[in-house]
């Protein structure tokens, strides 16, 4: 009896420590990010649009929260520190990272992205010359992340729309195959 | 004589003189209220005595076949020994069925069975006579097993009855009902039936042998049986089929398995009993196989959804919210957003709350179900909702199990616990707990046999003729093949 009492507490313990059960996160217990935006000219800027629910839970609206820092790791520091919740990525529709950004700290950037695995690989990267511009459409859309995309490939919303004048400044979008996918960066 | 069951009186015999083995008998039921005994004589000359229990015995047939023409008898002491016997059995005594025995014990059953005993002095001997009349349940509809389409007689609590009702449908010399006797102090009747061209001899002896074994007080339910006999004891899927329908009992025996009736109860355990038959109903033969076909699919869905669908949704939500569509994974999260506890805590509140429902149902006046279903479960999940103690997605999914598990009353039971397990380990370990637990269950199926069967026998075969009524229910003109475990294999031409 003794062995199969301690043989049962192994199996758990060892299932708890592979599985990382330790680290549930129920989806309401964090932040649901719709778009991330990275501006690098003298400092990195990180903008990120996250999802809210109404006092009424009838509607889901968005917030925007910028940060800034010297380096990607501080940036992303400085943000977290304002965000009451985790950021969730998994559903992330849009990278938008400012046109204007060198070639040494895009690629910085890119290999973030690429190599964080809670960020969808089929998440588009847009390239825009305003991001705040862009991301400051929310009261016109439920989500700009979950909107743009839909602007810029089927061109369904009214021309004289915020977004679709910002949408309009895109001047690339580019996805990635795999997370190996080092070419698509070049 | 206290305290001693009927096995004690196995070795005893009368003493043959009436005034004492008399005051035997009424000794062994001094304390039986109901007991009864009349002394009369036979013929005017030959004192005798009859025993039987008041309301077990039908009392015309006490008097009109046993103590007129007794009375009115031509019979006098001077006539030999053996003839007063011989004369009275074929002469005197106008009932269907009696038993000549020297053996207190079955003279002690007869009288417990709604029999008379009849004694005459100067013998040993004495008649048990048929003249049983407890009153006993009409032949209905079995509540559980209600059928669109079909016969609708179900079995009752008299095992006579029971058995006739296999009689009459299967009208063949071939069918073979062995009775056999079990329970130290109820001596229940347990009638072995099978048709000895189709059933395997060894399952039959095999079923014998284990009903020998049993060494219990008492035997009130086929119940008692089956977890006796069944291959594991402790498993939670069973492994006979019980059934209260002598149509499907009938269905059963042209199979080749082999059936168990218990006196006193309305069920039936047929042997073996396969996986599969957990996912078949009666209205899948009496109804158009396309119809009966589809039944079955949406069945062994229903398994998988009411065993796995809480476990998949709490890891989704718990763990792995990035595998959830945008649209779901944002419905989710403005619905859970005010929700005051964890999703696994929730689901096993819900999954519980079900289960108090379900057994609640089953156990009100029939004329409150109604209204208990009404209050649990419209009433309560809506003010639940709507005061943000529990969540909607949480209340679908897993009202959506337990509706699910409806649909398979034979393993309600099985399906609850892995349900119960799944939904645990998804809270603990995500979908890799989920999948432990069905690869868990699947090895514990597969290791499953019924007298010998692989429990999963049929079900991975890839020959027609042996999946025809597993996942789907052929023709009728299609089932050539019997199952693979009875000696004559086919079925039709």
């Amino acid at each position: 009896m003794k062995k199969l009492i301690f043989a049962l507490s192994l199996f758990v313990a060892i299932s708890v420590f592979l599985c990382s059960c330790t680290a549930t996160r129920e989806i309401d217990e964090q932040s649901i990010v719709s778009a991330i935006g990275f501006d690098w000219s003298d400092r990195l800027t990180v903008t990120v649009e996250v999802l809210t629910v109404d006092i009424d839970r009838k509607y889901v609206s968005t917030r925007t929260f910028t940060a800034s820092g010297t380096d990607i790791e501080s940036a992303f520091n400085s943000l977290n520190k304002k965000l009451p919740k985790r950021l969730f990525y998994d559903h992330c529709a849009a990278i938008i990272i400012s046109a204007d950004t060198d070639e040494k700290h895009l690629k910085k950037l890119l290999y973030t992205c690429i190599d964080e695995p809670t960020i969808n690989l089929s998440t588009p990267v847009v390239f825009t010359d305003d991001i705040a511009l862009l991301l400051s459409c929310s009261h016109e859309s439920a989500a700009v992340g979950y909107d743009i995309m839909e602007v810029l490939r089927h061109n369904k919303k009214e021309e004289q729309s915020r977004l679709y004048k910002a949408a309009r400044q895109t001047k690339n979008i580019l996805t990635f195959k795999n997370r190996n996918d080092k070419a698509a960066l070049k | 004589m206290e305290n001693k069951n009927i096995s004690f009186y196995k070795t005893k015999n009368l003493s043959g003189k009436l005034s004492a083995d008399t005051e035997t008998i009424k000794e062994i039921f001094k304390k039986d209220g109901m007991f009864r005994s009349r002394k009369f004589s036979v013929g005017k000359t030959i004192p005798a005595a009859l025993f039987f229990f008041d309301g077990m015995v039908d009392s015309l047939s006490l008097s009109e076949s046993i103590m007129k023409p007794l009375c009115s008898a031509l019979i006098d002491k001077r006539a030999e020994n053996e003839n007063i016997l011989s004369l009275i059995e074929q002469n005197y005594i106008f009932a269907g069925e009696l038993k000549k025995t020297d053996n207190l014990a079955e003279m002690l059953e007869g009288i417990m069975y709604g029999d008379t005993l009849l004694l005459i002095n100067g013998y040993k001997e004495a008649f048990v006579i048929n003249t049983k009349g407890f009153k006993i349940r009409s032949v209905e509809e079995p509540p559980n097993e209600r059928v669109a389409l079909g016969p609708r007689e179900g079995f009752c609590e008299s095992i006579t009855v029971n058995t006739s009702l296999l009689r009459r449908k299967l009208q063949t010399p071939d069918f073979c009902t062995e009775m056999i006797c079990c329970g130290r102090r109820t001596g229940t009747r347990i009638a072995l039936c099978y048709l000895s061209s189709l059933a395997d001899s060894s399952l039959v002896e095999e079923v014998k042998k284990r009903i020998a074994k049993i060494d219990i007080d008492g035997v009130l339910d086929t119940n008692y049986i089956s977890e006796s006999i069944r291959d594991k004891n402790l498993g939670i899927f069973k492994t006979l089929g019980t059934t209260e329908r002598p149509d499907v009992v009938a269905a059963r025996l042209l199979e080749g398995r082999v059936a168990l009736l218990c006196d006193g109860s309305p069920s039936a355990i047929t042997a073996p009993f396969l996986f599969s038959e957990n996912f078949q109903t009666d209205d899948d033969y009496y109804l158009n196989f396309f119809v009966g076909s589809l039944g079955r699919v949406l069945r062994i869905l229903s398994f998988f959804i009411a065993c796995f669908f809480t476990g998949i949704y709490v890891s989704l939500v718990t763990f792995h919210a990035g595998l959830l569509p945008t649209n779901s994974a944002l419905a989710v999260f403005r619905l859970r957003a005010a929700a005051p506890s964890s999703t696994l805590t929730e689901s096993l509140l819900l999954i519980m709350a079900f289960e108090v429902l379900k057994e609640a149902c089953s156990k009100a006046p029939h004329d409150t179900v109604t209204a208990l279903g009404i209050v649990g479960g419209l009433v309560l999940g809506d003010a639940a909702v709507n005061s943000d103690t529990i969540s909607a997605p949480t209340l679908i999914i897993v009202a959506l199990s337990g509706i699910c598990s409806i649909m398979l009353p034979r393993i309600r039971g099985p399906i609850f616990f892995i349900n119960l397990l799944s939904t645990v380990s998804a809270g603990l370990f995500g979908l890799f707990g989920v999948f432990s637990v069905g690869i868990f269950v699947t090895l514990y199926i597969l290791n499953l046999t019924s007298f010998g069967i692989d429990y999963t026998e049929m079900l991975f075969s890839p020959s027609f003729q042996n999946i025809k009524d597993v996942l789907f229910r052929a023709s009728w003109k299609n089932m050539i093949i019997r199952p693979p475990f009875n000696k004559n294999k086919r079925r039709q031409k």
